[in-house]
């Protein structure tokens, strides 16, 4: 994190793309299901998963011939690599959600707690370093591309101000299923 | 009867030896005179105080009657303890030469600081009260960050020194008096400039997806648009070179907008930590008359005639 020692900085400098909740038809709305967002990050790697009847199931990183010779069969599964961005976060209205430097493009899933399937959003965009001043350091700014996602809890999605930076304007409205308004 | 006595009584006394009987004799005189002096005398003597009074108030009057006059040749409302142009001030001619100067303090920068610029302003001036400004110069910048290591620079298009910028504007003497060699002023300025803008600074890692990528930007171009309100003054040093200073407040109404970065230094204007600031300069002007307009010689012959016409008496 770069350092800053000026009164002109701005205080609140963290670059986020904001999701703002509404309903199917566009009323604003708190959505009170946990919602969990995870990014989905380049590269994966090889999960063993080791099952017998009658004996629990063993995950491991590598492979384990022991198990194998006691009769337990094997399963290897291509995991790609993960990290939480927000957690359950439930009864808000919208989602400040960082996005990646330097990729092209970023994958989020979005987890309910009230839904077994979660959906995926998939966001294009170009970035930028940006500096204000130079005793404030450089941050990272965002301009939206295109933005889709798969339609689980999610009627449909949009861009609203493609510029992401950290002014906290509302970026992308998500339109969900079946939520009633707060009024 | 009583001046009779008042002379012999004087005429008497004044032939005394010495000075202290001639002093004594003078003041038994003013006595003499104090108790002989009738109350007839005295209502003449009242008579000849408001005569005089009388003769003073006409001169006072007379007095006004000038001064109104003044005012209504001038056409605005003076007072007596004010400056009054004279009449050969009426006469000066509206072209009164220019001034050539450059800022000293924002050289020093230039060449010494990470920041500055290079100036050249030619300053017409009207009246000795209107001077209309145009200010050129080069600003650059080359700003490295103690702490963040990130560095800020202002390049120009095609200039090597630097971004060129132009001013213009109008002075005004606010001094009452506007045909002395010193100047007392209050202006404005619009300035315009373009220019490139890079950034370099140390690699950015991403936290969350755990990349590096360089910070490296390379001539943004920006154009800027500013003004300035200024105030200062001018003294004459030596024959045609004046000196002065001016404190600027200045104003920045608009810069191309980039993704990059808002620009750390506009040239001309300066650092763009605010949206306004003061600034300060500290001029060497050369006050030169080429160009102002010289009566001929059949006009200066002329001009000499009618004085010579008007008072024939004066001798020159």
């Amino acid at each position: 994190m770069a350092s800053c020692y000026s009164n002109n900085c701005p205080v609140d400098n963290m670059v986020t793309c904001n999701y703002y909740f509404y309903n199917s038809e566009g009323t604003s709305i708190s959505y009170a299901p946990a919602i969990t967002v995870s990014a989905i990050l380049p590269g994966g790697r090889n999960v063993y998963v080791y099952r017998k009847i009658g004996e629990e199931t063993v995950t491991a990183d590598k492979r384990m011939q022991e198990l194998i010779d006691f009769g337990y069969s094997e399963t290897i599964r291509y995991q790609r690599n993960d990290t939480i961005l927000i957690n359950k976060a439930s009864g808000k209205q919208y989602l400040e959600v960082p996005m990646s430097y330097f990729n092209p493009a970023d994958t989020l899933l979005f987890t309910y707690s009230n839904i077994s399937n979660p959906d995926t959003v998939y966001v294009e965009h170009d970035n930028f370093s940006h500096v204000d001043l130079p005793e404030c350091g450089s941050f990272s700014y965002h301009y939206i591309k295109s933005i889709r996602a798969t339609d689980n809890a999610i009627d449909h999605i949009e861009i609203v101000n493609p510029t992401v930076n950290y002014d906290k304007a509302e970026n992308i409205k998500i339109y969900f299923y079946d939520v009633e308004s707060d009024e | 009867m009583t001046k009779q006595r008042i002379s012999r009584y004087t005429s008497m006394m004044w032939n005394q030896t010495n000075r202290t009987s001639r002093i004594m004799a003078l003041l038994l005189c003013f006595f003499v005179f104090a108790a002989n002096m009738s109350a007839q005398e005295a209502n003449d003597s009242l008579a000849l105080i408001n005569d005089s009074l009388a003769i003073k108030d006409a001169e006072a009057d007379s007095l006004r009657q000038v001064e109104k006059e003044a005012e209504y040749e001038i056409g605005g409302k003076i007072k007596p303890s004010k400056y009054i142009p004279t009449e050969e001030d009426m006469k000066q001619t509206f072209f009164q030469g220019f001034t050539v100067s450059t800022d000293l303090l924002n050289m020093g920068l230039y060449f010494f600081s990470s920041y500055g610029n290079i100036d050249a302003s030619l300053r017409l001036n009207l009246l000795n009260t209107y001077f209309p400004v145009v200010e050129l110069g080069v600003g650059k910048c080359d700003k490295t960050d103690f702490n963040t290591k990130i560095r800020f620079k202002t390049d120009a298009p095609f200039l090597k020194l630097g971004a060129p910028y132009l001013k213009v504007g109008v002075d005004y003497n606010l001094l009452k008096n506007k045909w002395q060699t010193n100047k007392l002023l209050i202006g404005l300025r619009y300035g315009i400039t373009n220019y490139k803008c890079s950034i370099e600074g140390p690699d950015q890692t991403d936290p969350i997806w755990k990349t590096t990528g360089p910070l490296e930007v390379n001539s943004v171009s920006a154009t800027s648009h500013y003004a300035e309100v200024v105030f200062g003054c001018q003294v004459k040093i030596w024959s045609f070179i004046h000196m002065g200073w001016t404190a600027r407040y200045k104003m920045e109404i608009h810069t191309t907008k980039n993704l990059y970065s808002h620009p750390y230094y506009i040239p001309g204007y300066g650092t763009t930590v605010n949206g306004s600031y003061w600034g300060a300069t500290y001029n060497i002007c050369f006050d030169l008359n080429w160009g102002k307009k010289k009566p001929s010689v059949k006009q200066v012959v002329e001009n000499a005639i009618e004085d010579i016409k008007q008072n024939p008496n004066e001798k020159k």
